[in-house]
């Protein structure tokens, strides 16, 4: 093999498919769909939050009213109190007409508390419209301290006491690993999950660019010229690395926003997850990239070396992109616990490596041996199905109108 | 380069149980033009893939210059497939300088090949090629795109060239041109194969003939040396009826009418007197002339067999 050629026909390549239209509009709306399901939420809560709510409270018990302290603390944005908590005469009168002033949207809420409340009577909460679930966990919560607090001091103890005692505790959890350093496990899982999903749309994505490239040179007839001068081997090459590339151009441009993104809100979630990432070790989560990348591409040239249409080529990409999703949901359902030994085994089967070994190595569960190891299976495998996609080729160029047999495949790759 | 620049020595291929190519040999020299002949399906476009080696034979050899074809030998050849492919987005300069970067030339001679024969290949009355650089091939004529593909055929300055049907789909004013084109080539000492069905145009252009028909060459040599030996073998008669009379048979082989009259092809060591004598006992002989036959008369001859 040359890499003369390799390049010429993978700079073709690439200048094509980083052309198309939807390559342009997938780069810049994605993105785009990222950052507003990201930003639409925030914006969502920053519009409802303002707001003043008046809350009626009839209290029968004459002892919960007074407590509900830390409703009456909270402050809105501008200092003024969150809540307007007004006291309701516990007469039936009075609770009617305050319910009519719910309806009437003049009391965002009223809640009536019975007599029996502090033995476990429900409280009573009256909102108009649907309710917010949010808010009612909140306030519910509220109440519940207050009725705590008054059956505490029924018995005689002191409310403030039994809070200090049984404070709860942050639990920080941090793996340890062969040497390697410390990492925050949770971190870690974010920024693993987040790289295999990435993985597994780009494979999907690529992978399918992949096998329409090889049979559209079929259908336009160009690879007649292609094979006169260039071995099947060397386009084959060719073919992979300009679309494996036009595909990290892409992860490219969505990561510098990404950063760009991070760095201009330092405190967001994308941020974190960044910073997680590169504490992880950026080289290898890359090479596992590329690497992955480069032989799921070869997978789906192979795909498109045997057909002869685009049609046939979507039906038969289906056992690969089965592969890569037995891949995928094996890292999902690893991330619990990526120690496993099934986990563990299959890390070092090619098919499955780059996404596995992406996980266990993430998380701290592989050393940089492992992660050569099965680098090596990867890049061996590739190299073989390369080859062998080249020969298919050569002798599937010609080949119109049937598709061919699992065994005629074989045939040709002895022959070949 | 030395020797022959293309030779097939009992080349055979084989489809499953169809004989596409059965034991040919060829040898083309250096400055001349080799036509490869044959009807649809008689294993012309097999033979140019095995030279190209996108098919290998199952036995014999194929070399050019001496070399085995399969090797780098190959970026040599300028070649033109049966079937034109080109990128339908590209436009019509990225595309000839892709093409000319896979024959090995650098970026800055592909640029410089493909203004060259860009010059070379404005034909009369027509827009040079050069204002369509900046078109997509898809927004191209047939013709235009003919061009194109023949072009990048050329840019790389191979000293074999091999066009398979470079004919088809071209206007009278395209065929003309390309006819100078194939002169030029072989002036300048390249040697071209030329596989095409159009008897006339191979009949304006070759030195050579191979003529071949279900993998099998019938007739092959020098295109003067197989007309004469055909020579003698063709006649046209004019009389005062209908040559209703003359049936094939041992001396007459076919009778075709023509505006005045018949043309009629001999058995083979049939002797003209003998048609001659016939038609005057039957009717008054108006015009007798042997002719030689058109290269049409020879494939219809050997096909026919």
């Amino acid at each position: 093999m040359n890499g003369r050629p390799v390049l010429t026909i993978a700079r073709r390549e690439y200048i094509a498919r980083v052309r198309t239209k939807s390559f342009v509009v997938m780069t810049v709306l994605i993105p785009l769909i990222m950052g507003a399901s990201v930003a639409i939420p925030m914006f969502l809560v920053k519009a409802d939050s303002p707001r003043q709510r008046v809350l009626a409270v009839a209290d029968e018990t004459g002892l919960v009213f007074d407590s509900l302290r830390s409703l009456r603390e909270e402050r809105l944005a501008d200092g003024r109190p969150r809540y307007v908590v007004e006291r309701v005469p516990a007469t039936p009168r009075a609770v009617s007409d305050a319910r009519g002033l719910v309806e009437l949207e003049a009391y965002d809420a009223f809640v009536f508390v019975p007599a029996g409340a502090v033995d476990g009577l429900p409280v009573t909460y009256y909102t108009n419209g649907v309710p917010n679930s949010r808010e009612i966990d909140h306030i519910g919560a509220a109440f519940n301290r207050a009725l705590i607090a008054v059956r505490l001091a029924r018995e005689g103890l002191d409310p403030e006491r039994i809070t200090a005692l049984t404070r709860s505790v942050p639990f920080d959890v941090v793996a340890l690993k062969k040497g390697a350093t410390p990492k925050t496990a949770q971190a870690a899982f974010a920024a693993v999950m987040a790289m295999v999903i990435l993985m597994y749309i780009s494979l999907t994505m690529y992978g399918a660019f992949t096998t329409q490239s090889v049979v559209n040179d079929k259908t336009s007839r160009v690879v007649e010229i292609l094979v006169s001068t260039v071995s099947p081997t060397e386009l084959m090459y060719g073919k992979i690395f300009g679309t494996g590339f036009a595909g990290l151009t892409q992860l490219g441009i969505w990561v510098a926003v990404t950063l760009g993104v991070s760095i201009g809100m330092p405190e967001s979630a994308i941020a974190k997850t960044f910073h997680a990432v590169a504490d992880v070790s950026i080289p290898a989560l890359i090479v596992f990239f590329v690497s992955g990348f480069f032989l799921y591409a070869s997978l789906y040239a192979g795909v498109g070396a045997i057909c002869t249409t685009n049609e046939e080529a979507g039906q038969l990409q289906l056992p690969v992109s089965l592969l890569l999703m037995v891949a995928f949901f094996l890292a999902m359902s690893g991330v619990n616990d990526p120690g496993s030994t099934l986990i563990a085994v299959l890390s070092y089967v090619p098919f499955f490596a780059p996404i596995l070994m992406m996980l266990r190595f993430g998380v701290g569960e592989a050393s940089w041996f492992d992660a050569g190891v099965s680098l090596v299976g990867i890049m061996l495998t590739t190299a073989i199905i390369a080859t062998a996609v080249g020969r298919i080729f050569r002798l599937g160029i010609l080949m119109t109108g049937k598709r061919a047999s699992l065994t005629e495949v074989l045939r040709r790759l002895r022959k070949a | 380069m030395n020797g022959l620049p293309l030779v097939l020595e009992n080349v055979s291929k084989s489809f499953g149980s169809t004989r596409a190519v059965d034991d040919l040999s060829l040898a083309l020299r250096t400055g001349s033009v080799c036509g490869l002949l044959g009807p649809n399906g008689s294993g012309k476009t097999t033979t140019i893939r095995m030279i190209m080696s996108i098919l290998l034979p199952d036995s014999g050899e194929v070399r050019l210059w001496g070399a085995p074809a399969a090797g780098a030998v190959r970026k040599h050849v300028g070649y033109l497939p049966e079937e034109r492919g080109l990128y339908a987005t590209m436009t019509v300069f990225e595309h000839l300088v892709f093409l000319a970067e896979l024959h090995d030339l650098s970026r800055r001679e592909a640029k410089n090949a493909v203004e060259e024969w860009s010059e070379r290949f404005t034909t009369n009355g027509e827009s040079s090629p050069k204002s369509w650089w900046g078109r997509r091939v898809q927004e191209l004529s047939k013709g235009q795109q003919q061009t194109v593909q023949l072009i990048g055929t050329l840019l790389h300055r191979p000293e074999l060239v091999i066009l398979d049907e470079p004919f088809s789909g071209l206007d009278p004013v395209h065929t003309s041109h390309l006819r100078t084109v194939i002169r030029h080539l072989k002036e300048s000492g390249v040697a071209v194969l030329l596989s095409t069905h159009r008897m006339e145009q191979a009949e304006r252009l070759c030195d050579d003939i191979c003529l071949i028909h279900h993998g099998r060459a019938v007739l092959s040599g020098a295109l003067r040396e197989v007309k004469s030996a055909a020579a003698s073998r063709f006649v046209e008669l004019r009389m005062d009826r209908a040559p209703d009379f003359l049936k094939p048979d041992d001396l007459i082989a076919e009778v075709e009418m023509v505006s005045d009259g018949a043309r009629i092809r001999l058995q083979q060591g049939a002797d003209t007197q003998m048609v001659l004598a016939r038609a005057i006992r039957r009717a008054r002989v108006l015009k007798f002339e042997i002719v030689e036959p058109s290269l049409d008369d020879l494939f219809i001859e050997a096909v026919s067999r």
